[in-house]
């Protein structure tokens, strides 16, 4: 019975696997393909911040905790990628392997002395570090290439195919960005991801069964550090050439708008709010210097009516539908009977 | 018979305040021990001590022959004392499952990887169901949790206390809130875990419950123990009868 039930689980997540990616190649064929370059870079983009996002709903939407040092990270795993790539000349794999190491042991590092403050100590501590990496990424020349950054990063090239094209990307990415969701949903449902939701929700319980919260909040801050280490490694990669203006804090903001507007407890609409925060100077572009004033506005409406983001909206809409149909089916099951 | 939990001289102060002091028992496998006083006496403040919540200034506290004094509450978690509260305590934005599975977790106390590639050690749902037959609930895993009733919860939490298979569990107040027949459920999960070898440490108020389901009685006033006996050696004790009444 239980064997059955788990094909039953392994044959659905194979068919909803088969039915995604036909759906990115369709995607690609019918849309991406006829889009201008800028365009695709904008989705692509959106897509490699999302591993930065993903690591936000980690923190936040299981864990309760706000981390706002992604972009950092980040950063610090793509000039690692692109320093060990163009200076050292390492291959592009291992260079972007080196990013994500990197990254991983930098949020060790923080999250060993941050994670043992509270909520909000580790939210301004974790933002401190945006601010230092600002000033590393820049002043640290022979390193990062200062203000003209570094450039000249190879291409990446997989089972003999070579991605060289914003275009050629889109695919590989948006495969990428499903593993990462099944990932994350796989996480939520282990012994860790349910210790993380104790963390968030009730200290006292947590403790009393068992989850040793700092500890559980570490784990969950280095794994998003490999996320964001692999959006920064494949930013890198992807566009060639890297600079510091890229990972200041307004990226950052960026992130939180991303994470809000899909919303923070759903993984898939984590990556619909990336896409949309990414393509909305190139939808409102008349808004011109207004767009600040627009992602503002944005924020309070989503905080007013939207507190859980579009997947909150799209879950309690269809709870509502049930709501209604239960109600429809109530006289006449009656009547039935 | 070897204790499963022995309490030696516990004592903690809140700033002048001495809350609990030199309180001693010893508990032994399968036994049910009611833990009375009027309000304000120390009782949950003694259940926390022993949990770890709070962090003894004097005594010791030995968990199935070692000392956990100095351990901490999740460490004592994991070496079997389990724990409900007198509100119960869940994971607010999480689904009845995912709070119930909570339990097995800590049975199971497998690591990040195994858990990660679905390893486990306790089968959850063959487990449960036995308690959720002995409390008489009948459950929707994904429903959320705070769809359920007061009631409901007080019950489901003494369920996930005994899926971590602990060795000793602390309950406190387990009647308050609920109906005459809700009441019978959770004393009969009590007392299959007593059946099992669960040592059990029960708070509560009422009177005819404790009577009906201890072992044995400590009663405490103003933080300190002043009886410590059977049902009936208790019932007769001067201490507790102007302690309870007041004279």
């Amino acid at each position: 019975m239980k064997n059955d039930t788990k094909r039953a689980q392994i044959l659905r997540m194979l068919i909803i696997s088969a039915v995604v990616l036909a759906a990115i190649l369709l995607l690609d064929g019918l849309f991406i393909q006829n889009l201008k370059n800028s365009s695709v870079n904008l989705i692509n983009v959106a897509m490699i911040y999302y591993f930065s996002v993903a690591g936000m709903y980690l923190m936040l939407g299981l864990g309760g905790s706000m981390s706002m040092c992604s972009i950092a990270v980040m950063g610090l795993s793509a000039f690692v990628c692109g320093y060990t790539n163009t200076k050292l000349g390492w291959p592009i794999l291992p260079a972007m392997l080196a990013g994500v190491v990197s990254a991983m042991l930098l949020c060790l590092l923080v999250g060993s002395l941050l994670l043992k403050l509270d909520g909000r100590a580790f939210m301004f501590g974790t933002m401190a570090l945006v601010y230092i990496g600002t000033s590393v990424f820049q002043n640290f020349s022979e390193f990062t290439g200062g203000p003209n950054g570094t450039s000249g990063i190879s291409k990446l090239t997989l089972f003999g195919k070579t991605f060289s094209s914003f275009k050629s990307w889109f695919v590989l990415l948006a495969i990428l960005c499903y593993l990462l969701i099944l990932l994350l949903h796989r996480i939520k449902n282990t012994a860790f991801g349910r210790s993380l939701m104790a963390a968030r929700d009730d200290e006292t319980a947590a403790y009393s069964l068992g989850v040793n919260v700092y500890r559980t909040k570490l784990i969950a801050f280095v794994i998003s550090g490999a996320l964001s280490g692999v959006g920064g490694a494949l930013y890198a990669v992807h566009n060639g050439a890297i600079s510091a203006s890229l990972f200041a804090f307004s990226t950052q903001q960026n992130f939180v708008i991303m994470l809000m507007l899909g919303g923070v407890m759903s993984p898939v609409g984590a990556l619909f709010g990336s896409i949309l925060v990414n393509y909305l100077p190139e939808i409102a572009r008349s808004a011109g210097s207004y767009l600040n004033m627009i992602y503002g506005i944005l924020i309070i409406l989503l905080m007013i009516f939207m507190p859980m983001g579009l997947a909150g909206l799209i879950k309690d809409g269809f709870a509502r539908l049930k709501a209604m149909n239960k109600k429809k089916m109530t006289p006449a099951a009656k009547e039935g009977s | 018979m070897a204790a499963c939990l022995q309490v030696e001289d516990i004592g903690i102060s809140f700033g002048g305040l001495k809350a609990v002091q030199d309180v001693s028992f010893s508990l032994g496998p399968g036994e049910i021990m009611g833990l009375i006083g009027p309000n304000g006496a120390g009782k949950t403040t003694t259940l926390n001590l022993i949990s770890g919540l709070y962090t003894c200034d004097t005594g010791k506290v030995i968990l199935d022959g070692v000392d956990v004094t100095d351990k901490k509450s999740y460490e004592r978690a994991r070496m079997g004392l389990g724990r409900t509260f007198q509100t119960p305590r869940f994971l607010s934005r999480s689904t009845v499952a995912e709070n119930m599975k909570l339990g097995t977790d800590l049975a199971d106390q497998i690591g990040f990887m195994k858990s990660f590639l679905g390893v486990k050690k306790n089968d959850f749902l063959d487990e449960v169901d036995q308690y959720l037959e002995i409390a008489d609930l009948t459950v929707d895993w994904k429903a959320d949790i705070s769809s359920l009733s007061y009631g409901q919860l007080k019950r489901l939490e003494i369920v996930r206390a005994l899926l971590s298979h602990p060795k000793v569990l602390l309950v406190d107040e387990p009647a308050a809130g609920l109906n005459a027949k809700e009441l019978e459920k959770s004393v009969a999960l009590m007392r299959y875990a007593a059946k099992n070898g669960v040592g059990i440490v029960l708070i509560e108020h009422k009177m005819d419950m404790i009577m009906n389901v201890c072992d044995h009685i400590v009663v405490l006033n103003f933080g300190k123990m002043i009886a410590h006996g059977t049902c009936e050696e208790v019932q007769s004790d001067d201490a507790v009868i102007e302690a309870y009444l007041g004279r």
